[in-house]
């Protein structure tokens, strides 16, 4: 299930790291956190890991990465997933 | 045929021939190597510092004179120590692959012989492109575990408890190889990374002058883990290459604790080639002097 939340608070951890000015809410879910993209180098797309998995207490895993280019959409789709499993008795 | 033609075919004819002659010759140490290795890296010391001197390149005088700041007759002879450094690394690499890194303990040791008991994760050791830096795989066999191995290339299998991973390749690869590295750590492991390479996040520092680009990873695990960054270096002395281990890394604070550490890493590698010029690599040169 979709949560808005989940998807505008991913978008709000990275506009705090997108280096040019863009508008967070135009994040479009095909795009990608690298090149062509935001533009993150690897560094930056662990620090948005990080902060996300702090932020909704959930451990993201590393196939999360291996599965092919990682887009604002995948990362959210990942989040919400985990906080399901996290929040199933 | 113009008399200029005439004149440069012989000499390109000469160089060819004698880059053959010498490809012959190491082709025919890596023989002698596979038996006894010391001899053989003894033999392409030898063999590397004539290379060097017959040809006065890889690397020139010139390029040594320019970015070490030597004076002249100092830095023909540091070339030819390096060229020396080249053809031993050579080696080395063709006897990894072959044998492995536990077939070279003989000829990779420790300073200080507590260096590697003593070691405790965890913690982040970066290396350079000087020195004997294949000679680094067999010397961290003696040191704890679990270890993640960055390298460009796998060239041999690590033993029990070490695992290689390699660099490049796609962002996200890049990132998952940085959360493989924060596990390591936060298991009390030890990351082993070559510092200056070219790939990825970087830093920018400053040695001899010149811009040192820096991978950004092993300071970003740094700040993460809170594990020190600590420079590893084998330097060639003879055939044999000695291990050196040097002290954690100052970071500056807040934002700046990233280029801090960047800038403590230029310093030292900058410290590092002025007491001993001739173990920087031919790479190194290169690319502090922009030439790659």
């Amino acid at each position: 299930m979709r949560t808005e939340s989940v998807a505008s608070e991913v978008r709000w951890i990275l506009r705090r790291r997108v280096p040019s000015g863009l508008d967070a809410e135009r994040f479009d879910d095909a795009l990608r956190l690298g090149s062509p993209g935001l533009g993150l180098d690897s560094v930056a797309v662990v620090e948005v890991l990080l902060a996300c998995e702090r932020r909704f207490g959930v451990k993201l895993p590393i196939a999360l990465l291996e599965e092919g280019p990682l887009t604002v959409g995948r990362l959210v789709q990942r989040i919400e997933e985990s906080v399901s499993d996290s929040s199933t008795p | 045929m113009s008399a200029a033609m005439a004149a440069v075919r012989p000499s390109l004819a000469a160089r060819a021939l004698g880059r053959h002659a010498f490809d012959g010759l190491e082709r025919a140490l890596l023989t002698v190597g596979l038996h006894f290795p010391a001899l053989g890296l003894a033999g392409a010391g030898v063999i590397g510092a004539l290379r060097n001197r017959l040809s006065r390149r890889w690397p020139s005088p010139t390029l040594v004179r320019d970015v070490l700041g030597l004076a002249p007759r100092r830095a023909a002879r540091i070339a030819v120590q390096i060229g020396a450094l080249e053809a031993r690394n050579r080696l080395y690499v063709s006897l990894l692959q072959e044998q492995g890194a536990a077939a070279l303990r003989a000829v990779a040791r420790w300073a200080d012989p507590h260096a590697a008991g003593d070691l405790r994760g965890p913690a982040i050791l970066v290396t350079f492109h000087v020195g004997a830096l294949h000679a680094l795989a067999t010397a961290l066999a003696a040191a704890p575990q679990p270890q993640l191995l960055v390298r460009w290339s796998r060239l041999y299998e690590p033993p029990p408890g070490s695992s290689i991973a390699l660099t490049g390749g796609t962002l996200e690869e890049r990132a998952a190889l940085l959360r493989r590295g924060l596990a390591i750590l936060e298991r009390g492991g030890i990351v082993v990374t070559a510092l200056d390479g070219e790939h990825g996040a970087h830093l920018e520092s400053r040695c001899f002058g010149r811009v040192l680009r820096l991978g950004r990873g092993p300071f970003f695990l740094a700040l993460e883990t809170g594990a020190p960054v600590r420079p590893l270096v084998a330097l060639w002395a003879g055939h044999r290459a000695r291990v050196e281990l040097g002290a954690p890394l100052a970071s500056g604070s807040g934002d700046e604790r990233q280029p801090g550490l960047a800038r403590a890493a230029g310093a030292w590698l900058e410290t590092f080639l002025r007491r001993h010029p001739a173990q920087a690599s031919l790479g190194l040169l290169r690319r502090l002097a922009d030439e790659d």
